[in-house]
């Protein structure tokens, strides 16, 4: 074997092995690199889903019945709070004819000599 | 004289050098042909990771595609006693006991032991996770789990069941559909590097399969309706317990599904016998029900 020959293998050889050693630098520096993203990223998807949690829970029915319970004084009437409105001028008319007549017993007899309200909050 | 002297010696460093170059050899052949095996395997558990992937548990929806147990990522601490020096302990113990709300002893007693793992607590909260990561302890570590969560806390409890900490099915549907709902675990074989940190460089991987996800013939605005009556009742008549049922008469499918006395499922552990009984009834109930929607007929009598 020619010297150049021996020297151009042995050249050709080291290139290769400098290549393949950079090439093995190369993914370990790439694989930190990933490592160092896979771990913000997977923090972000753990962050993400506590927050969508933390979303669902708030928006949730009973989370929003217990506040709204709590926050306002708004409830359902009872029976007894009800009025009802008459619409109708024959029937006003009727109504006023008879509320005038109770006055007028009451007045006589004494059965109710004031009028009685209650409370909405006793 | 002098000169058959220095033959002789050199001869002798000769046969020294040989003979450690033989036993070289030796131990070379010895070495790759006997040992190899054996010194590869140690080699490999230095230079890779084995890492198990917890399938994601399926998620419970309720008829309108609402979530009823979720699971979500949270820490897990545990402390690494022997890398923490004896004098250190008191003061972390210290540290530790009022953001976690463990006592002394329980803490002292994990410290003290001998051990390079050792859990401390297991899916703590973000904000008491926020707090021990600012303190910055020495061999006091985090792992990523994953926690079952359930946004209506109440809400078709006795339905829907709890799991556990190691998120197997303890109640309910969480439960009787464990097997659907657990998925199967898988690992990766990652690569380490020489101050065993872990690379982003996959050796070979089985990927977790996912638990499937449960869809409930439940709606949970009427479940919530039902429950907020039965409430009314179960408080204004002082009565022992109470149960209800909502059901499509077209289909038969379960609209609701309730008992009284309720618990909370997001603190399972402060329930008691009466609370958690219902899902023991419901659980299977509501199971059955998918495939055979008339069998809550002939069941409601024997069981509510």
């Amino acid at each position: 074997m020619k010297l150049s020959k021996f020297l151009l293998t042995i050249s050709s050889v080291t290139l290769l092995s400098l290549l393949y050693v950079y090439q093995q630098t190369e993914i370990l520096r790439l694989a930190y690199i990933g490592e160092k993203k896979m771990t913000v990223f997977q923090d972000l998807l753990d962050k993400n889903s506590i927050l969508r949690y933390n979303i669902g829970k708030s928006a949730s029915l009973v989370h929003v019945a217990s506040m709204v319970s709590r926050d306002t004084d708004y409830e359902m009437p009872a029976s007894y709070r009800l009025v009802r409105v008459v619409t109708g001028g024959g029937n006003l008319g009727s109504n006023t004819q008879v509320a005038r007549r109770e006055n007028l017993l009451s007045r006589l007899f004494g059965i109710r000599q004031q009028a009685e309200a209650k409370t909405i909050n006793p | 004289m002098y000169i058959s002297n220095y033959r002789r010696r050199t001869n002798a460093v000769f046969l020294v050098f040989f003979l450690f170059l033989v036993f070289c050899i030796a131990r070379l052949i010895y070495i790759q042909f006997f040992r190899s095996r054996y010194l590869t395997n140690i080699a490999r558990k230095q230079h890779s990771l084995f890492v198990e992937l917890e399938p994601r548990r399926g998620t419970i929806y309720d008829t309108n595609l609402k979530p009823q147990a979720v699971n979500i990522a949270v820490d897990s601490l545990y402390a690494s006693p022997n890398e923490i020096r004896d004098a250190d302990k008191e003061e972390i113990i210290r540290q530790l006991e009022p953001i976690l709300n463990l006592n002394y002893a329980y803490l002292k007693d994990r410290l003290k032991r001998k051990k390079s793992f050792i859990w401390l607590a297991r899916k703590i909260s973000t904000v008491q996770s926020a707090e021990i990561k600012k303190l910055k302890l020495k061999g006091i570590y985090f792992m990523k789990e994953s926690k079952r969560c359930y946004p209506n806390s109440y809400l078709a409890s006795q339905v829907v069941g709890f799991a556990g900490l190691d998120n197997v099915g303890l109640e309910g549907l969480e439960l009787y559909d464990d097997k659907y709902l657990k998925g199967e675990s898988g690992w990766e074989l990652f690569l380490r590097d020489a101050r065993r940190k872990k690379l982003d460089i996959q050796e070979k991987m089985v990927p977790a399969r996912d638990g499937y996800d449960l869809v409930l013939t439940i709606d949970e605005v009427i479940q919530y309706i039902a429950e907020r009556e039965l409430e009314k009742v179960f408080t204004n008549y002082h009565a022992k317990g109470a149960s209800i049922i909502v059901m499509d008469p077209h289909t038969g499918a379960i609209l609701a599904l309730a008992n009284r006395p309720s618990f909370d499922l997001n603190a399972p552990g402060k329930a008691n016998q009466d609370e958690v009984r219902g899902t023991r009834i419901f659980g299977p109930v509501a199971r059955e029900l998918r495939d055979k929607y008339m069998k809550i007929v002939s069941l409601a009598p024997e069981v509510l």
